[in-house]
């Protein structure tokens, strides 16, 4: 499995770097290839390098201002949920875990929903994804809570109680929608954004998302070890020198991070978190240590392609990302199952 | 020299008390075997000598007269480890993934493997002779294999006390007694290696110590002979037992029920 880290590398960011330069080409101004490196180039290259006088100015905003922030939006947000659903299939030693388990993720969308309701999320465009970044956090201190028993936190009742809190908090997130129903366009706002999607993100939705992508990343990747080791139990894990109570703490703790940082941004964005590590599992074998920059790497480059397909499949409108992610996602995550299920039927 | 130590160790779960007043004491060499029949309390003595068992009360266990308790966790797993009977392996980690976290408690959390982690990897694995199967996904392996995976993982550790609960129980005859072998001859070379096992013959051949407990008390400590007496097979087993001699001289023993 080692020997193919290399090539998976070859392979995975090569496809990043087409896709992105794809997704910021091909939209409703279609622009050529050429046009969107002389763009990039020019605005990160010292001046005298790149001739932009080939470049009008409503390419230059096109791709600058709209485009290249929602790719990078689009990578964070497949790179984050990629690397909590690594952390949450390890964590519950099941494969097909995924990084909404422990309530986070419905925690957010709560947040947002809250945002959208209370008016926020009208009077400042950073107040949606702080609300549901403090939502993700609130719910999974709730979920942790309830879990947790003499300074004990079973991941079973851990499931239990993030499964539970998640179901409610959907139900609060639908029972906002449901009262505030008509005001027509706030609840076309709730819903589109519950069904995930990057339309209109600026840089300032990357520089609120990318921060904690990043921490979430590097602190995921500093407790691979502990990670690897609790995927063997928790009693082989204690017995080799884990603090297991709060390496578990702060583990859940950066899924919280991982997932309200991409829902902020994104919305409810299913399957990814789910798909992309089994995916990349299968290639590069289990260990954490490589396992989670692979599958962030290409969970970002996933998301780059769905966007460019919920962009562009029925234009002029889009379909939501949500959608695309889960039509996609679907089909795989069924295929796994019957795979599965076949191995455990035959031995 | 090392001591592990239990004094008057007692936990119990809910209302029921598991383990009674636990007094046992383990230095270098021994290769002792802990019998008793299922439920009577061996796993709870061996994960509560190993420091797993976080309600025990404070000086129940020590580690050279310091409490387990006030002992840093990585510490702990440095010189004491606990191979639990679950033998199961999760996900696909080849062989060598497996045995090298066992250099977990030495490894500081930034640090580099080390050509010490190295060495010690090597040489757990060629202990326990599984090198061919090194790159092999450690979850397809069979049940004895997967064992001496388990067992070179915590070898790999360099632990003074290993304490391993039945880990004979899913092996056929030759995996088993290969195990036994290994665990002898880390008694040999200095470690303290305690065994759960219910292969009264197995201890019979391999042990130097026996102890033998009994609904969560501690019956007798001491030799074979000494413990595995007729009686003491009798009132605890509650089996009669016959002791044929065997080629070697060592006799072994066949049961009947009372």
């Amino acid at each position: 499995m080692k020997a193919r880290i290399p090539l998976f590398y070859a392979l995975l960011l090569p496809l990043l770097f087409v896709s992105a330069v794809l997704a910021i080409a091909i939209g409703s101004t279609s622009l050529g290839w050429g046009t969107v490196l002389r763009v990039v180039a020019g605005k990160l290259l010292p001046a005298s390098w790149v001739d932009l006088t080939r470049v009008t100015h409503a390419e230059s905003v096109i791709v600058w201002l709209i485009r290249v922030p929602r790719v990078l939006v689009a990578a964070c947000v497949g790179a984050g949920l990629a690397a909590s659903g690594v952390i949450m299939q390890a964590l519950f030693r099941n494969p097909l875990a995924e990084p909404s388990l422990v309530g986070a993720g419905a925690g957010a969308v709560l947040g947002g929903v809250i945002a959208f309701v209370a008016g926020w999320s009208v009077t400042s465009v950073i107040s949606l994804p702080l609300a549901a970044m403090a939502g993700a956090l609130i719910a999974l201190a709730l979920v942790y809570a309830m879990a947790t028993r003499g300074g004990v936190t079973p991941v079973t009742t851990l499931l239990l109680a993030g499964v539970a809190a998640g179901s409610l908090l959907t139900a609060v997130s639908s029972l906002l929608l449901s009262v505030n129903i008509v005001n027509w366009q706030m609840a076309q706002d709730i819903v589109f954004w519950m069904m995930g999607g990057l339309d209109a993100r600026s840089w300032t939705h990357f520089w609120l998302c990318a921060p904690f992508v990043l921490l979430g990343l590097v602190a995921a990747i500093v407790q691979s070890r502990d990670l690897d080791l609790l995927q063997q139990g928790e009693e082989t894990a204690a017995s080799f020198g884990v603090d297991v109570e709060s390496a578990k703490r702060m583990l859940t703790l950066t899924t919280a991070v991982l997932t309200g940082a991409s829902v902020a941004v994104a919305g409810l964005v299913g399957f990814v978190g789910l798909v992309v590590p089994h995916a990349v599992r299968l290639v590069l074998g289990p260990s954490n240590k490589t396992l989670l920059p692979a599958s962030a790497v290409a969970g970002a480059a996933f998301l780059i392609l769905c966007d460019l397909a919920a962009r562009t499949l029925h234009q002029p409108t889009e379909i939501r990302l949500g959608i695309v992610t889960a039509l996609c996602g679907g089909p795989v995550f069924i295929a796994l199952l019957i795979r599965r299920y076949r191995d455990v039927t035959t031995g | 020299m090392s001591i592990l130590e239990a004094r008057e160790a007692s936990v119990s779960r809910g209302q029921r008390l598991i383990l009674k007043r636990a007094s046992l004491s383990l230095t270098r060499g021994e290769l002792v075997a802990l019998v008793g029949p299922n439920g009577s309390g061996k796993s709870t003595l061996l994960r509560a000598l190993a420091g797993l068992w976080p309600t025990l009360p404070r000086d129940a266990v020590t580690l050279d007269g310091r409490p387990i308790a006030d002992i840093d966790r990585r510490e702990i797993a440095r010189r004491i480890a606990f191979v639990s009977q679950d033998a199961t392996i999760h996900f696909a980690f080849t062989v060598d993934e497996i045995v090298r976290m066992g250099r977990y408690p030495h490894r500081g959390r930034f640090a580099r493997e080390s050509g010490a982690d190295r060495e010690a990897v090597r040489l757990a694995i060629a202990r326990c002779d599984i090198e061919h199967l090194a790159a092999r996904a450690a979850n397809t392996l069979s049940g004895g294999e997967r064992q001496r995976v388990l067992i070179a993982r915590t070898l790999a550790v360099e632990p003074e006390f290993i304490l391993l609960d039945e880990p004979t129980a899913s092996l056929d005859v030759e995996h088993s007694l290969e195990v036994l072998d290994l665990c002898r001859s880390l008694a040999a070379s200095g470690h303290v290696v305690v065994l759960a096992t219910h292969d009264l013959n197995a201890v019979a051949r391999y042990a130097s110590k026996v102890v033998l407990i009994h609904q969560g008390e501690i019956v007798s400590t001491g030799s074979r002979d000494e413990v595995l007496s007729q009686q003491s097979l009798e009132q605890v087993f509650r089996v009669r037992a016959d002791a044929v001699p065997g080629g070697d001289g060592q006799p072994v023993y066949v049961f009947h029920r009372l």
